[in-house]
């Protein structure tokens, strides 16, 4: 009997030290040091850009790490931390990577902010006028051309299937098409693929997609292939320019990744902004929330485009354009649009 | 004494609620243990060598800032056959296998592409069951521990840096069903409880429950340690 109670006694002991196993491993001082560690080691484990940024930017994370550690003492405030972890996120140049406080938002927007804009509200508002169409986040009208305009501003809140079917029923008459997706900072994935699948035909290759598998900079999955599929609603036949500038972020950059593979599809305008990370959240002992690029997605040729997709016809704000109240960018598009108009037989 | 089914296809039903302490961690969504308060409801069907338990927690937890909250719920079935090991006097233990079938996940407030963990798996655990009856008072008691470590069984993980939009929208599946086993799944239910008579049927129970989950899958530390207070009656 007793023998059995200690079987039984050193049965639950061994489950009560494995129990105490599976804790937390990243560092858990809420202190400034404890902090900026907890950062550097989270993202170090998990971001997946750091080859491709050490050879774009030449970025070394671990000296990364020794040159930030040395701003940090033991007596600054939150703000002093803060700015110190921004500037130590900022080396990667994602806008996707961000430290997120009550008080503000850590972020490395240059890959706008230190570009043309190629892109003025008021002048692309006076081009919508006043009876547009508002289907989701797509609003549309038709120029006198004959040419149909969507302005797409976002992917956060849709458009859906029937949104977009509905809005290119209505469109269905018109020459060509141009998607104006200046200043779309993305959203959600589904919402970009779901405008795209009303361009096709056809199962489409778009591209390539990965995640990591481990904590090392190269441990990754292997590439799975991306496909845009035809929708089921109204599909659009005839040409399209889609109009880019450097604000086109994230969903919005997959989108054109997407729209770039399809035959009837002109790229105009600027580069794109890039962001093809899927970004994760994190957060570090102060409560601070980490945003990161978690999970890659490539091109179809496997070329990275977090650094943007390049225009097929590179466009510029013209300010004469801009001091008559005109867009260069649609007024482009237009005649690109009434030009392969004529040309098809 | 009332908790235990005597004869032949007898059976004791029983119901037990309770609360206690709950110390959650997914590094799938943040590196940090969140703690807070678990809420257990179990109702157990025992016969004389079977037993099938329903059980199903709802936790509340915050993060060690104190500035996010973590949801965690879970639902599982389990059926266990015990085989007599010892019976001596007042003292009694049985032991056998157990299938078990968790359905559970945690959702992170704050968290955007990577708001929620689901968790699934189908174990089989090595379960058992001790009592020991004794009178105090004039009135009989019986103390009751059950334990019930998991042994093999399959489940459910996303990889260490996958998102749930390439597993369940493209469909890319990446060594999301895991072989489960006490190195990686380190992990026991176990739960101590007191009877005693209330009237000619009624029956109160009042003890402990632990819940020590832990798994390490694809490079995801996951602990869920729920110790609750419980108080059950028979049905």
């Amino acid at each position: 009997m007793r023998q059995l109670f200690r079987h039984i006694l050193y049965i639950i002991g061994l489950t009560l030290v494995l129990a105490a196993c599976v804790g937390e491993e990243l560092p858990t001082a809420d202190t400034p040091q404890g902090n900026l560690d907890a950062l550097w080691q989270l993202l170090d484990e998990r971001y997946c850009f750091f080859d491709y940024k050490k050879a774009e930017l030449g970025v070394d994370w671990n000296e990364v790490h020794e040159r930030y550690r040395k701003k940090v003492s033991p007596k600054m405030t939150s703000l002093q931390l803060f700015e110190v972890c921004c500037a130590m996120i900022a080396e990667l140049k994602d806008g996707h990577v961000n430290l997120g406080a009550s008080f503000n938002l850590g972020r490395n927007w240059s890959y706008w902010e230190d570009e043309p804009e190629n892109y003025y509200d008021s002048i692309a508002r006076s081009y919508l006028g006043h009876e547009y169409g508002i289907a989701s986040s797509l609003k549309y009208t038709v120029f006198d051309d004959n040419i149909g305009y969507i302005r797409c501003e976002s992917f956060e809140n849709g458009p859906g299937n029937g949104n977009v079917s509905s809005v290119l029923s209505i469109l269905a008459p018109c020459n060509g098409l141009i998607i104006d997706l200046r200043n779309n900072g993305g959203g959600s994935l589904t919402n970009a693929e779901c405008l795209a699948s009303h361009f096709t035909n056809e199962k489409v290759l778009v591209g390539y997609v990965y995640h990591k598998t481990g904590k090392g900079h190269n441990d990754f999955s292997t590439m799975k292939p991306e496909y845009l599929e035809p929708a089921k609603g109204t599909r659009w036949q005839k040409e399209v320019v889609v109009i880019t500038n450097r604000q086109c972020f994230s969903a919005a950059n997959d989108f054109v990744k997407m729209m770039h593979c399809l035959p009837h599809v002109t790229l105009l305008g600027d580069r794109t902004g890039g962001g093809s990370g899927m970004p994760f959240m994190q957060e570090l002992p102060c409560g601070w929330s980490v945003r990161y690029s978690a999970v890659v997605t490539v091109d179809h040729d496997k070329k990275h485009i977090e650094f943007g997709i390049d225009p097929d016809v590179k466009v510029s704000m013209n300010m004469e354009d801009v001091m008559r109240k005109k867009d260069t960018l649609i007024e482009q598009a237009r005649t690109i649009l009434r030009q392969k108009a004529n040309e098809t037989p | 004494m009332c908790s235990m089914a005597q004869e032949k296809q007898e059976s004791t039903t029983r119901l037990f609620v309770g609360g206690g302490w709950a110390n959650v961690l997914d590094t799938y969504l943040s590196p940090y243990s969140y703690k807070g308060t678990v809420f257990n409801f179990i109702v157990e069907r025992q016969y004389e060598h079977t037993m099938h338990r329903t059980s199903l927690h709802m936790s509340l937890s915050e993060n060690p800032a104190g500035n996010v909250n973590e949801y965690e719920f879970g639902v599982a079935y389990g059926v266990a056959h015990h085989f007599q090991l010892m019976k001596k006097g007042a003292f009694n233990l049985k032991a056998g296998p157990m299938g078990h079938l968790y359905v559970g996940g945690i959702y992170n407030e704050r968290n955007g592409n990577n708001p929620g963990q689901a968790k699934l798996s189908l174990m089989l655990d090595a379960s058992a069951l001790a009592t020991y009856d004794f009178r105090l008072w004039r009135k009989d008691f019986q103390l009751e521990y059950s334990i019930d470590v998991p042994f093999i069984g399959l489940a459910y993980s996303p990889q260490f840096g996958q998102s749930y939009y390439e597993e369940f929208v493209l469909g890319n599946y990446d060594h999301n069903c895991v072989i489960a086993h006490p190195f990686n799944t380190p992990s026991l239910r176990q739960r101590f409880v007191v009877d005693f008579k209330l009237k000619k049927r009624g029956c109160l129970y009042w003890g402990y429950n632990g819940e020590l989950f832990q798994t390490k899958y694809n490079g995801l530390r996951h602990h869920s340690y729920l110790h609750s207070i419980i108080l059950g009656i028979k049905l």
